[in-house]
């Protein structure tokens, strides 16, 4: 019992360790225990970034009809 | 199996990993330092210097690898510092023999010094979580085991501390084991996923019956007076206090017979030779400072019966069993202030984290840890009266823990700073323009 709790103890630092310096703007598909309750999820890709199966995502078009909104708007 | 198993995890991973981060040696110190994994495995590994090679590990690391680093100047860096420099001072004038004193200074330093690099490197909210986390990992190592033990054999023999780590004493285990339960508490409110939560309320419960079943009393005063903190600072006084009382009450009447006995001597420690005892090397102590106020009698002095012989004959030397007498004795009372400060810039460190986070939802950590930190430090200076923990690196290390929080929410608001200037400013423009006060609407904050 005693080197189940030690096991335990050494795997947990060993994910501590990969938990601490592990980027979290970044997806991950494994199971971090430590996340904290605010801990972003991870933030939908930028339009016109890479995505990680190398497809890219469009950029925004700037619309004609987006202007005259905007000016509407801010008036 | 062990051996191998830790030297394998040591070499192949851990090591690896803080040369090209150096935070995760930062980690691997502080879990070395404070459970001392390596004497639990009973093999080669016991031999081999693992403080030494994290240490170096971590010295290249911060060199080779860009990782952020930046070292703080506060009350608490600065009282740290002074604090070495006054321990090394005082050595130079102890009265017990020189070796002793070197080994004991040479621990000390050492353990304050890592302390200043831990502050450098805790640079961002998730280091300081995994920072508690170790903490809590380290010694609630100890709090399982000890509680399954005590619940397994009916409380009916005592949990002792790891060898040869300062908690070894049952006293010093379980005055640890109460300043960690707010620790877990606080990873319990910051955790995400629910079995997390859950998990941590076992540990908390199983903590608990481990520092009653190491049958120490001042640890079940130092319990008193968190649970007394705890409820004086809840919002729900009634519910709070029902529940205090239900899983102390709880927990008591499952201890034997001869706990009782031993916790009732608390009200007649004038029989008790333990107790007795206790107060007379804090006479001795006490004694030696007022001979020597600037430099006290240094380390170990109140363990040398030929010293505490000359300075209060008639008691027999042995270990001070109080935070606060200890530091007096060995040092004198300049370095006992200094001392004492670090405790009391780690206080107000709390109060002001407290009070800057308390309505901002963003910062809610740092409410959360500060407020559970509020009552570690409790449960050390209350238990601690009756404890020599003073060195304990694991409190100093909370210390350094809180100062780097706030650090974070100075950041954090100083952050926030311009962004309020921006839209009061635009806020005021968009009125000299328009002309129009009320045609808009206010903006946050």
């Amino acid at each position: 019992m005693d080197s189940l709790y030690f096991a335990l103890c050494i795997v947990a630092i060993f994910w501590l360790g990969l938990w601490s310096i592990r980027d979290p703007k970044r997806p991950s598909r494994m199971w971090w225990p430590f996340d904290m309750k605010d801990d972003a999820e991870a933030p939908p890709e930028a339009p016109g970034s890479t995505s990680k199966r190398g497809r890219r995502i469009p950029p925004l078009r700037k619309t004609r009809e987006a202007a005259p909104r905007a000016r509407k708007r801010l008036a | 199996m062990r051996d191998l198993t830790f030297i394998a995890a040591m070499i192949c991973g851990l090591l690896p990993m803080t040369a090209a981060r150096p935070f995760v040696g930062v980690l691997l110190w502080c879990w070395v330092s404070f459970m001392n994994p390596h004497e639990l495995t009973w093999g080669m590994s016991m031999n081999l210097p693992w403080a030494y090679m994290i240490f170096f590990t971590t010295l290249f690391g911060c060199v080779v690898a860009r990782e952020p680093k930046r070292f703080p100047l506060n009350a608490t860096t600065i009282l740290i510092m002074l604090f070495i420099v006054l321990i090394s001072l005082t050595s130079l004038a102890a009265l017990a023999p020189p070796d002793m004193v070197e080994s004991k200074w040479s621990f000390v330093a050492k353990s304050f010094l890592a302390q200043l690099l831990v502050g450098a490197l805790l640079t961002e909210r998730r280091r300081i979580h995994a920072l508690i986390w170790v903490m809590v990992i380290s010694l609630g190592y100890f709090g399982i085991r000890g509680g399954v033990f005590t619940l397994m054999n009916g409380g009916n023999y005592r949990v002792l501390g790891p060898p040869m780590t300062m908690i070894n004493d049952n006293n010093h285990l379980a005055a640890a084991l109460l300043v960690c339960m707010p620790l877990m508490n606080y990873l319990r409110l910051q955790s995400r996923h629910r079995i997390i939560r859950i998990g941590l309320i076992g540990a908390m419960v199983l903590t608990l019956f481990s520092a009653l079943g190491s049958y120490s009393r001042g640890a079940l005063i130092g319990l008193a007076a968190m649970s007394l903190f705890l409820w004086w600072n809840s919002p729900h006084k009634i519910v709070s206090a029902a529940v205090a009382v239900v899983a102390l009450a709880g927990a008591i009447s499952f201890m034997p017979a001869s706990w009782t006995a031993r916790m009732s001597t608390i009200n007649s420690y004038q029989k008790d030779d333990s107790a007795e005892g206790r107060l007379n090397i804090w006479h001795a102590s006490w004694k030696i400072a007022l001979a020597r106020p600037l430099t006290g009698g240094g380390f170990m002095a109140p363990y040398r019966q030929s010293i505490v012989d000359e300075y209060d004959p008639g008691t027999t030397a042995r270990a001070v069993h109080s935070i606060y007498f200890e530091v007096i004795g060995e040092h004198g009372f300049p370095t006992f202030f200094v001392w004492l400060g670090i405790t009391f810039a780690g206080i107000v460190n709390t109060w002001r984290i407290i009070r800057a986070t308390r309505k901002v939802p963003e910062l809610r950590w740092c409410y959360d840890f500060a407020k559970m930190a509020q009552v570690s430090i409790i449960a050390y200076l209350v238990a601690g009266a009756f404890l020599s923990l003073c060195y304990w690196d694991f409190y100093f290390t909370l210390l350094i823990g809180i100062m780097a929080t706030w650090e974070r929410v100075k950041d954090a608001l100083r952050a926030a700073e311009p962004a309020r200037a921006t839209t009061l400013a635009a806020r005021r423009l968009r009125l000299t323009t328009t002309g129009a006060a009320g045609a808009l609407p206010a903006p946050p904050g």
